[in-house]
């Protein structure tokens, strides 16, 4: 097993939209001067930076460190879609196990609300693109589906962005910050049926940066006493799948888990908390079952009997999720991690979940036409 | 509408290899064991075999799920019903689902294979493509009778 990634200190800036003249190099500046902050730690101690986007144009992550007087370091750009941010993580984790370096400042950030409109697709290559599909149809048919296999209703659905939305009223970082009704949910225009406005994380523009460390990178920066590690973080990709398979049989979320477990020899008991990639009310519901935190068509009536909630018997997206939070798409998986640093620091004050010792990030990026999925993540840390 | 054949035959497939254009049919590929798989690729897509031959595969299926999409990219136009169609040699794929007037589209509704004009909006000139045609399981003799 690889060693764990100390987290020496985290910071994000508030996700939502920003104007063009506040440049994705600007707002990942800010996160990393954040993250530089809470560690007690100057620039100069970084030995590498890895940062994580989409849409951020060719070597983003060098334009960033120039930002911060970290020219010249090793840096590395990261692209898994909606998994970048997480992906950048799981490669410094590595890295620090390995001991190639021992302090990796690792950024997620994305600047989409002036290049991105009507919602994300997959690259126009890519056969099902080609044929008219956008990420949100995708949740759409899943839902569909979902409530035709499970009897789930439609309202059991919505309930997902009621519960995330109550939780974001507690997070200074979220996008949005006031609670929303059922009505709310069930009435907003819909984008693709029977999902609609509110069933859809936003298009925003955000940053999130964490300062990781191996034992010599906490005893350079003077770190003393228990931090919250990331002991590991599974990386899967979609796999082909055959006509006979439910639709909603996320496979790739029960190899992700299966990656998660053998990488850090947590189990699914030992989970307390989750921060689940709701880029849609229905994934949240899908992806847990795939994981095996709960049992397959029940993941809608959990959330309408308030199980996924924080006081909850399995507390999911304390957050707010990517529905309230926002999802600046590179941005995510690391925003995601500071969370789970404050959830296990016992520092969230008003979205605290009591007693969080262990907690896991999901993160599902892009789609593969006659797969399952773009790449997944499974981030484990413990306090 | 649905194109006929004739009327879209000028124009450029939208990608090489996914369909023939006499009869109009999508391609696919069948290993020994009797997978298929679509679209074609030089393995089975279910046991990665590389024993497989191309074949055309069914004109017609079952509609697994859809959505109304209502919001897209700029370039796309909205309304459109997108879906999962099953075909009886158990390939799944993605595709465009033409409605039919007075038919609710439904899981399990049989649908059938059709060209179709892929268009960006006028970015780009219009291709052909394919999609699914919900069937009309209880034609109006009137309808037929006209056609
Ligand atoms: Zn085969």
């Amino acid at each position: 097993m690889l060693d764990p990634a100390h987290v020496a200190g985290v910071g994000m800036i508030r996700f939502g939209k920003y104007p063009a003249t506040v440049t994705l190099e600007r707002m990942a500046a800010r996160a990393a001067t954040a993250a530089l902050a809470d560690a007690g730690a100057t620039a100069d101690q970084i030995d590498a930076i890895i940062v994580g986007h989409v849409f951020g144009g060719p070597v983003a992550g060098q334009r960033i460190a120039v930002e911060l007087g970290l020219d010249g370091k090793p840096i590395a750009n990261v692209e898994n879609y909606c998994a970048s941010g997480a992906t950048a993580i799981r490669e410094a984790w590595v890295a620090l196990s390995a001991g190639l370096h021992d302090v990796v400042l690792v950024i997620g950030v994305e600047k989409m609300t002036d290049r991105i409109f009507g919602g994300v697709r997959p690259d126009p290559n890519d056969l099902d693109a080609a044929v008219g599909y956008v990420m949100a149809a995708g949740h759409g048919m899943s839902a569909r589906r979902y409530m035709s296999d499970h009897g789930a209703t439609r309202a059991q659905i919505a309930a997902v962005a009621v519960k995330n939305h109550a939780h974001s009223v507690n997070n200074p970082y979220a996008q949005y910050q006031v609670p929303i009704s059922l009505e709310q949910v069930l009435q907003a225009r819909p984008i693709a049926e029977p999902l609609g406005l509110l069933d859809c994380s936003p298009i925003s523009d955000g940053a999130a940066a964490i300062l990781l460390c191996n034992r010599a990178g906490l005893a350079r920066l003077g770190v003393s006493g228990a931090v919250p590690r990331v002991l590991g973080c599974g990386l899967v990709s979609g796999s082909l799948r055959s006509g006979d398979e439910p639709l909603n049989a996320e496979d790739i979320s029960r190899r992700a888990a299966q990656e998660a477990w053998r990488l850090t020899g947590v189990g699914p008991d030992d989970i307390d908390l989750v921060e689940m990639h709701d880029c849609f009310t229905i994934a949240e519901i899908v992806r847990l079952e795939g994981l095996g935190l709960v049992p397959v068509g029940e993941g809608a009536r959990w959330t309408e009997l308030g199980h996924t909630g924080i006081r909850g018997k399995l507390p999911v997206n304390p957050s707010g999720g990517l529905l309230s939070r926002g999802h600046p798409v590179g941005a995510t998986g690391v925003a995601q991690a500071c969370e789970l640093t404050w959830q296990l620091r016992g520092t969230a004050s008003g979205r605290q979940v009591a007693g969080a010792r262990t907690g896991l990030a999901y993160c599902k990026g892009g789609t593969v036409s006659g797969t399952d999925g773009g790449s997944v993540t499974t981030l484990v840390m413990q306090a | 509408m649905t194109p006929s054949v004739d009327d879209v035959a000028e124009l450029e497939p939208f990608r090489e290899g996914v369909f023939d254009l006499d009869p109009f049919g999508l391609r696919g590929v069948r290993c020994a064991v009797g997978h298929y798989t679509f679209p074609v690729r030089t393995f089975c897509g279910t046991c990665k075999s590389e024993l497989v031959e191309p074949v055309p595969l069914s004109g017609g299926g079952v509609l697994h799920t859809f959505t109304v999409v209502r919001q897209a990219p700029p370039g796309v136009s909205v309304p459109y019903l997108l879906g999962y169609v099953d075909l009886p040699e158990g390939c799944r794929l993605m595709a465009r689902i033409e409605p039919r007037p007075g038919v609710e589209p439904a899981i399990g509704a049989p649908v059938d294979l059709v060209p179709a004009i892929f268009s960006d909006g006028g970015s780009s000139a219009d291709r052909l493509g394919f999609a699914f045609a919900i069937r009309n399981e209880h034609p109006d003799p009137k309808e037929r009778h006209d056609a």
